[in-house]
């Protein structure tokens, strides 16, 4: 296994990449990027990244969706975690809960930006695979 | 700002010149109802002029006559009872039977009960104001005419002797003077279209009037549809940078404070709670102007047992610091028809209203008590409460006590007034009961959908 896991964040803004980087790195991950689902989902073929943090919201209302089926259809990508992220706000959190039909929204979690960074690094470990 | 802001172009040219079968049905009818009345009274009245005012009456002719009139009637009712209103030509051709036939039993009814020395002749007007009412333009002037031939015939046919002449009263000469005749008829002719010219000018100024005030309405509807389109856009475009900034002022507080200085440290929190509030604001707007033509409100299922205890899950998180006992008491699985996203914002406003109005350690009460057409949520804290005077004006647009904005300095105000809108628009109502110093309780009322 590698020493430092990898995540893979998959989001079209760059500010907030850069941001969620400096939390990450400062916890000692490797952090990988890309701007589009489809970038993301060859990237996370690629480096098979411990987890991916994925943005709800890209390009049109529903890139984030449509890249988590692709990844979770995937016998290469379907063990990796994913955290959601959505700007869209707790309006769509009943509908989107994962535990309410998980072959819905294939992710492990779902987080409201803007996320608090401790938040984010609890989720992290959580969802890490424990050998990493 | 693209063509959000934009207001629809105008269509004034598809305004309602046409009237639709329904409208049509609807006067038929009106017209049915106005000939039981007709009829009932012309009845009363042959009988009245016949036996208290002793007047010559045909009373077999006339029982007859309107006896008959009586028949079309009922075959009018059960006509319309029976089909269906779908062809706006069959509908205008009844119509137009209707008030024919009208016409000419009235011509009969005039002619045997006296003709020209009878003041019933004015029914004549009320048949075409009628007609001025039910139809548009050339109509109208058909039936006046009809009406005014049907009367010179009548009258001359008597005259010249063609007709039996059924005497009312007794024998009066002056009927039967040529000049008083043709002073009777063209004084008739002249009213009757003067009449129809009035009486379709009128109702054809008050059609134009309702169509006009229907496309405004129409416009008006449109135009407030486009703001709130404006503001879920403007509200959209400024969510994203503020996030941003956000997070940003997160991240530095959370991992760099230490090497911060105490001044940097505290002017960045500021800032962090100030954008704070601008995302607060933001998220109500986008929260206000929710079901736009792009994403309309879906009308669903709802597991409203399932749904109270997510939000719990997500209040004790984002309140985990005030450590808020929440206590459900709620019917198992119960599950409402209902507009999902609404209900999910009143039940969270108002139970994260509940936990920030009171103090750590507080206890929260949620409770639904159902029956067959209503259920009724209530939500009881036990927090700072609410001043009487306070109370009206609690669902107005960023309004905040004075003991909440002392209690929590970050608030958008907004947070009542959205919970007050989309209980308005699921049909319900809200009731609040509240005590400074002992607590608040809010009843949400909400028909239940089968």
């Amino acid at each position: 296994m590698k020493e430092q896991p990898t995540i893979l964040i998959i989001d079209d803004d760059i500010d907030l990449v850069e941001i969620l980087r400096v939390t990450l790195e400062h916890h000692q991950y490797q952090v990988i990027d890309a701007q589009t689902g489809e970038r993301g989902i060859s990237l996370a073929n690629d480096h098979s990244p411990d987890l991916i943090i994925l943005d709800v919201m890209m390009g049109h209302l529903d890139e984030g969706f449509h890249t988590a089926y692709t990844l979770r259809n995937n016998a290469l990508t379907k063990p990796i975690p994913i955290i959601m992220l959505t700007a869209i706000g707790q309006q769509t959190g009943y509908s989107f809960q994962p535990e309410k039909d998980e072959a819905f929204l294939p992710v492990d979690e779902f987080l409201e930006k803007p996320v608090n960074p401790e938040k984010l690094v609890d989720k992290i470990r959580k969802h890490l695979p424990v050998s990493a | 700002m693209r063509n959000i802001v934009s207001p629809p172009p105008e269509r004034r040219n598809v305004l309602s010149s046409y009237t639709s079968p329904e409208t049509l049905r609807d006067r038929s009818n009106w017209y049915i109802r106005l000939r039981w009345i007709a009829i009932l009274f012309a009845w009363i009245l042959v009988l009245f002029g016949y036996h208290i005012l002793n007047l010559h009456l045909e009373l077999t002719y006339l029982n007859w006559t309107l006896g008959f009139l009586l028949i079309f009637n009922v075959g009018y009712f059960l006509n319309n009872k029976k089909r269906q209103a779908v062809d706006r030509i069959i509908e205008l051709g009844i119509l137009k039977f209707q008030m024919i036939v009208d016409v000419l039993f009235l011509t009969v009814l005039m002619h045997l009960t006296g003709g020209v020395e009878n003041p019933f002749s004015f029914l004549y007007f009320i048949h075409v104001v009628i007609s001025s009412i039910i139809f548009k333009g050339k109509e109208v002037y058909q039936i006046a005419t009809l009406a005014i031939s049907l009367f010179i015939l009548e009258v001359l046919g008597v005259q010249y002797g063609i007709l039996t002449h059924y005497h009312i009263l007794s024998e009066s000469d002056h009927l039967h003077d040529p000049v008083y005749i043709y002073m009777v008829l063209s004084v008739f002719c002249f009213v009757i279209l003067f009449t129809a010219y009035l009486a379709s000018n009128i109702t054809s100024r008050y059609r134009t009037i309702r169509d006009e005030l229907i496309h405004k309405q129409k416009q008006l509807i449109a135009a407030d549809q486009a703001k709130l389109d404006f503001f879920r856009y403007v509200a959209h475009e400024m969510k994203s940078p503020i996030v941003t900034i956000q997070s940003a002022l997160d991240t530095v507080i959370s991992l760099f404070s230490e090497s911060l200085n105490e001044k940097a440290e505290d002017l960045l929190s500021r800032s962090r709670d100030r954008s704070q509030q601008v995302l607060d604001t933001v998220k109500d707007i986008v929260d206000m102007t929710q079901g736009s033509e792009e994403k309309p409100l879906q009308f669903a299922p709802c597991q409203v047992t399932l749904l109270i205890k997510n939000i719990r899950e997500i209040l004790l998180d984002e309140y985990a610091i005030k450590n808020p006992k929440i206590d459900l008491r709620l019917p198992d699985n119960f599950e409402i028809k209902t507009y999902p996203d609404l209900l999910e914002k009143i039940i969270s406003n108002l139970m994260s209203n509940a936990i920030r109005y009171s103090d750590d350690d507080c206890q929260i009460i949620v409770e639904i008590i159902k029956d067959k057409k209503e259920m009724e949520l209530i939500i009881v804290d036990f927090g700072i409460g609410m001043n009487e005077d306070d109370i009206p004006h609690i669902f107005d647009d960023f309004y905040r006590t004075p003991m909440a904005k002392e209690k929590e300095k970050i608030g958008t105000g907004l947070g009542l007034s959205i919970v007050k809108r989309f209980v308005d628009k699921l049909g319900g109502s809200i009731f609040v009961n509240s005590t400074i110093g002992e607590g608040t309780t809010f009843t949400v009322k909400l028909p239940i959908h089968e």
